[in-house]
């Protein structure tokens, strides 16, 4: 058979298809999903099987967060960094010390294939440097894993469409890590905007100031301490020679991994305002914007900013590094304003505050909290607060922004091919490279 | 350069071994020995240029050149990122001789996909050939299953290509491979996902298979909220009864998420549930497909239930969409006096039920307290600005003693609905005019804050002069919630006329509360503080107003804090004051800040005065290779207009800087903000402009440097003379502007005016090469 000849190549896919089934009957494919009460048997416990990689500072924070829902058993952590994943372990046995006779402890691995590699775990979260977001939620996916991604869901816009595409053909639940808009104020606010409560909506300003702004000197050269697996820390990311300000909470100021205060603390503020523009399935049609990127030194994100965004429904966000963090909605009658984070209201009117939302009116739906949203939709199988379009268009917002900066000239964005209409260039930004065999 | 300019000063400190930026030939010929941790910045000036080009062929083979000499594989990885943006075919050979490499070959491969090369030079790590993939996929060893998985992967990529180009039968293929019975779940779900999407007008059908002897049930739930029409909706509602109870809230949850009111009977049988999960979600489910013969239930349920089952009940009491379910609430309402009649009138507040309110208007008139109770707080929600005439009416009824400030409540949110805040308090102060009872007119006058005008001020300064003391205390009171300053005169002659001593101690509080509320914070607050100093009775008083002196940036408020240091009871506020005073006040007099924190250093002061006292050393020694000693004279506007129509607008420091009102200008409260003055912290607010002014003295004629950033534009005045002049928006960057200064001997003074365009407003400034010039206010 020529290998172009497609059409017959296809047909007789389907032929030798019906051949492999019967031969594919005694393979050893069925995982048993007994935890999760899956075709009629009855779970154990009923409680979700997790397991976190990446248990740093916000991995951490997570893990207790998840930990602490009735309906999960943690079985497992993962982190390239021994510390931590000892750390994590010790306080998950702590936890379940009192709680489960039979439980001998979580296992701890350094490599996230072995984690997805188990069948006894349902789900993963995620929480390690944004350069892996999008590698390992893929990879997630494939194995059969729901997800709690941290933000930004990915660290270019081709890798969060990919773990889109991945979560949406293996019927997976996503919850990205913005919950900023798990928090009833943030949703109340949108409520009141959506509604029309303070009028046409016309202007979003985005204050995302920039809390650790000092750029830092040219590192030197380190000795890779013994409990980091640098290399797998690196993983997907160009390679690099080790210092110390490369990896653990500084990695957000360094390009190949993060994308500054944008993709950090932006990744909530922007998804608030995406939120509260009922734009968070799509994107703005412009971006301009300008920014200060340090010369020289290790950071080489963007240390103050100034980014304008226009949408199709007519609104202007104007995003900018000042304070105080958060997001005004600006509308013909009246404004609202949600500090991040806390989630505390300010508006035009204390009046504007005190307005019901009727059964008939749009309703966002309460969340019990974002952890507790994920593991409802887990056994629901239903929409997170934040899923994987909703992420993908938020980091998309932070993406857009930083190479706008970088191209330093006004661009015209497709929100449906997600592509830039008027720079070849600034669509090759889009891309990142990956070290083999790393690759979404 | 355009985006990246000159060098932030911030960074010159930080990196004492910068000199400057290479040009762009230089940065060439350096690139390829560059080596981590290196110098970085002929980097920096190459990737602007490849960023910001107008001519890639040309910067693509300068790239090229560099590759090709002795570069290292630092400085190779930066040329093929710089690739990854303008390489065209031209720098396709260089880029398959760097795939071996395992260090670059990620950047290389980049380059390749980007000029569209990848799928020839990358073929077999990104497939893009589904016939390749099918025979491969045929020859796996079934027993490895990762290569088996990996395959389908790919193959449904594949799949969906061929969809999307109308190639259905390939896809089916692949699907119902996938969606075999002994692959794993996650396998068969996306074979699932694939069927639905390739024969979407049957979906009913493959679903209801897929959930009964297909064994899928779970990755059948989206499919059960999303697949259309109403024989889904009976399938699916018919199914209901058969679904285990390990899956029955999952199942209910999706089924209401089709928000279709003929499922709802199936659903209110499991209320009765013995699972209380399952229970549970059909309460909840309710409240997506539920109806008026629902709420009686719901409304039992959240009267006489605890926990999650209260939770679910209330919640679907508000989201029933269902047009009977408030004429139910009302019926409910209507018919008993006891706690869920209560409740069905407080959930048509909740339920925004604006066409009840007539009805529920009339529950005012029952007898029992908690029907009016209820009643009120639906009205809060429901009822309308020409409502206010009867509720405000109802105040001077004493059947309401016991509602009144439920009224009070229910009247102020009603009438802040009125859009021109200048007639908001109209129907109270028409009421106030026949009040005829002491009661009636302290409600009145309490209301009058809540809808603060300048009428109902007037009004307020009337009721001062009345005979009955409850009256003239209600107004102080009110007076005392202003949101602004305006009612401080008449407190003040409060005080002065002392006809009680409540009276005057209600006045004081106010006083205090309304003067530490004014921004900005102007030292010609003072003399009110003055004013009061004498009369303050409580420790309440006393420390609320230290805290609002303490905000002052002068020296006078040192003199009107000291007598506190000396009262036990007010030392430690007096500190805490004192320390903030001095920290405003350290950038234009460090030494007497100094002087006048040290005290508080010591251990015998509490913590957080200590911590106080040593921040304000800290922000004298960070910000101390700064020109810090500024005078503020500001924000000047002109209403209605943007600040760049009126950059050349000569406002009062320009016209008259004699008596301008200059104040001393504090530095930026956040220990980040290294030299910056911070307008927005200070004045805030948008579209204005502020002067800062400060008086270099030299011991002879000299020049210096002035290094200045703003956010947003600036105007710079030496002696009277515009040395610059930048009318747009713009970001920080500390040493944006190096503006040569030609001083005489004696005094120079330099101002700047900084204008706001929107969102950050401040200044950062520096003076170099300043022998023998001295900066200071005057």
């Amino acid at each position: 058979m020529a290998l172009n000849d497609k059409s017959t190549s296809r047909r007789g896919f389907m032929k030798r298809a019906a051949g492999i089934t019967a031969a594919a009957a005694g393979f050893p494919y069925i995982i048993p999903s007994s935890a999760l009460g899956l075709d009629g048997h009855i779970a154990p416990s009923n409680r979700i099987t997790m397991a976190s990689i990446g248990t740093g500072g916000q991995g951490s924070y997570d893990t207790r967060a998840l930990m602490s829902l009735p309906d999960t058993q943690y079985l497992a952590v993962c982190d390239v960094d021994r510390t931590h994943r000892e750390a994590s372990k010790a306080f998950l046995d702590e936890y379940y010390k009192d709680k489960n006779d039979k439980f001998s402890g979580v296992d701890m691995y350094n490599d996230f294939r072995e984690v997805l590699a188990r069948d006894d775990i349902d789900a993963v979260m995620i929480a390690t440097p944004d350069h892996w977001h999008a590698t390992i939620s893929v990879a997630a996916a494939k194995a059969g894993k729901d997800i709690y991604c941290e933000k930004p869901l990915a660290n270019s816009i081709p890798e969060g469409r990919a773990v889109v595409n991945a979560v949406e053909r293996y019927g997976r639940v996503l919850q990205t890590g913005s919950h900023e808009r798990s928090r009833d104020n943030a949703r109340y606010a949108a409520e009141l905007i959506h509604n029309g409560r303070i009028g046409k909506l016309h202007t979003i300003l985005v204050n995302q100031p920039i809390d650790n702004h000092e750029p830092i000197p040219n590192q030197p050269v380190m000795p890779v301490p013994e409990e980091l697996d640098y290399d797998m820390w690196l993983g997907p990311a160009p390679w690099e020679p080790y210092t110390l300000k490369r990896t653990h909470f500084y990695f957000r100021y360094i390009l190949d991994y993060s994308g500054g205060e944008m993709t950090d603390r932006g990744a909530h503020i922007l998804d608030l305002a995406q939120q509260g523009n009922d734009t968070d399935r799509t994107g703005p049609l412009t971006i301009d914007g300008s920014g200060w990127f340090p010369e020289d030194g290790l950071f080489n994100s963007a240390m103050s900013y100034k980014v304008n965004f226009e949408y199709a429904n007519g609104v202007t966000l104007v995003c900018e590094s000042i304070g105080p963090r958060g997001v005004k909605f600006i509308g013909d009658d009246g404004w609202i304003f949600i500090h991040v984070h806390g989630g505390h209201l300010e508006a035009s009117s204390d009046a504007l505050l005190k307005e019901v939302i009727g059964p008939e009116e749009k309703h966002l739906g309460r969340s019990r909290g974002h952890h507790a949203d994920f593991i409802e939709n887990v056994k629901s199988r239903g929409e997170c607060k934040a899923p994987p379009e909703v992420g993908h268009r938020s980091a998309s917002m932070c993406h857009l922004a930083n190479i706008a900066m970088k191209r330093g000239r006004k661009l015209h964005w497709d929100p449906e091919t997600e592509q830039f209409t008027n720079d070849t260039i600034a669509n090759n930004m889009l891309h990142r490279a990956s070290r083999t065999p790393w690759h979404v | 350069m355009k985006h990246i300019t000159t060098l932030c000063l911030t960074l010159l400190l930080a990196l004492p071994s910068i000199a400057q930026m290479p040009s762009l030939e230089d940065a060439f010929k350096t690139v390829g020995a560059y080596e981590f941790s290196e110098n970085r910045m002929a980097l920096t000036v190459i990737e602007e240029a490849v960023a910001t080009t107008e001519d890639p062929a040309a910067l693509e083979q300068r790239l090229l050149a560099v590759l090709a000499g002795d570069a290292t594989d630092d400085a190779k990885r930066f040329v093929c990122r710089m690739l990854s943006w303008i390489g065209s075919d031209a720098s396709v050979d260089a880029m398959t001789n760097l795939l071996d490499n395992p260090e670059i070959a990620g950047h290389a491969k980049l380059v390749l996909r980007n000029i569209r090369m990848g799928t020839m030079l990358l073929r077999g790590e990104y497939p893009d050939d589904c016939d390749t993939l099918v025979r491969l996929f045929h020859m796996l060893d079934p027993k490895k299953e990762d290569r088996v998985f990996a395959a389908l992967d790919d193959l449904m990529a594949c799949a969906e290509a061929a969809l999307a180009s109308g190639d259905s039968e390939f896809a089916a293929g692949v699907y119902d491979e996938c969606y075999k019975s002994n692959y794993p779940e996650h396998i068969r779900a996306a074979g699932l996902v694939g069927r639905i999407k390739l024969d979407p007008d049957n979906a009913l059908a493959t679903v209801e298979e897929a959930m009964t002897t297909g064994g899928l049930l779970r990755a059948c739930l989206p499919y059960v909220r999303s697949t259309e029409g109403k024989k889904a909706s009976k399938s699916f509602a018919d199914a209901l009864s058969t679904i285990p109870d390990e899956n029955k809230a999952a199942y209910i949850a999706a089924l209401a998420d089709r928000k279709d009111p003929s499922t709802a009977k199936a659903i209110a049988t499991q209320t009765e549930s013995d699972v209380e999960e399952v229970c549970i979600a059909a309460l909840y489910a309710l409240g997506k497909v539920g109806g008026g013969d629902d709420i009686p239930l719901l409304l039992d349920l959240r009267v006489n239930s605890e926990g999650e089952t209260k939770r679910a009940a209330q919640e679907s009491l508000l989201r029933i969409t269902d047009p009977s379910a408030n004429k139910v609430l009302l019926k409910i309402g209507n018919s008993g006096t006891d706690e869920i009649n209560a409740a069905a009138i407080q959930a048509l507040g909740d339920r925004r039920a604006l066409e009840q309110k007539d009805d529920v208007l009339k529950l005012l008139s029952a007898k029992d307290n908690d029907i009016r109770k209820a009643a009120l707080d639906a009205l809060r929600v429901i009822a309308s600005p020409d409502d206010l005439d009867t509720l405000i009416a109802l105040l001077g009824n004493d059947d309401y003693d016991e509602q009144r400030r439920a009224l009070e409540s229910a009247i102020a949110t009603i009438a802040q609905r009125i859009t021109e805040p200048e007639n908001q308090a109209d129907a109270v102060i028409a009421a106030l005019q026949d009040a005829d009872s002491s009661a009636y007119a302290a409600s009145l006058l309490r209301l009058l804050s809540s809808t603060p005008n300048a009428k109902g001020l007037v009004e307020l300064k009337k009721a001062l002069d009345s005979k009955d003391e409850t009256i003239r205390l209600a107004a102080i009171k009110s007076m005392s919630s202003w949101p602004n300053a305006d009612p401080i005169p008449s407190l003040v002659t409060v005080v002065e006329a002392a006809q009680s001593e409540a009276e005057v101690d209600a006045a004081v509080g106010g006083m205090v509360e309304l003067l530490n509320a004014i921004n900005p914070r102007t030292p010609d607050l003072l003399a009110s503080y003055k004013a009061m100093a004498g009369h303050l009775t409580s420790n309440g008083d006393m420390n609320k107003f230290l805290s609002g002196v303490g905000t002052l940036a002068t020296t006078e408020s040192f003199d009107l804090i000291q007598p506190f240091l000396s009262n036990e009871k007010t030392n430690a506020s007096a500190a805490l004051a004192t320390t903030r005073v001095a920290l405003a006040l350290s950038g234009a007099m460090p030494d007497l800040a100094k002087e006048k924190v040290s005290p508080f250093l010591a251990d015998t002061y509490p913590e957080p005065v200590r911590q106080q006292a040593q921040t304000v050393l800290d922000t004298i020694e960070r910000n101390g290779n700064y020109l810090m000693a500024w005078e503020l004279a500001g924000p000047y506007m002109i209403e209605g207009k943007p600040a760049m129509s009126f950059f050349d607008h000569e406002f009062q420091p320009l016209t008259d800087p004699d008596n301008a009102p200059w104040r001393i200008m504090p530095p930026a409260s956040r220990p980040d903000q290294v030299g910056v003055l911070d307008l927005a912290e200070v004045i805030g607010g948008f579209e204005r402009v502020a002067y800062l002014r400060t008086t270099l003295t030299a011991t002879e004629d000299t020049t210096a440097t002035f290094l200045l950033g703003t956010n947003d534009g600036c105007k710079v005045w030496l002696n009277g003379e515009v040395l610059e002049a930048i009318n747009f928006g713009r970001g920080l960057k500390a040493g944006e502007d190096v503006l040569p200064l030609k001083l005489n001997k004696g005094d120079n003074t330099l101002m700047v005016a900084v204008s706001q365009h929107g969102g950050a407003w401040a200044m950062i400034a520096q003076l170099k090469n300043d022998k023998g010039v001295t900066a200071h206010i005057n």
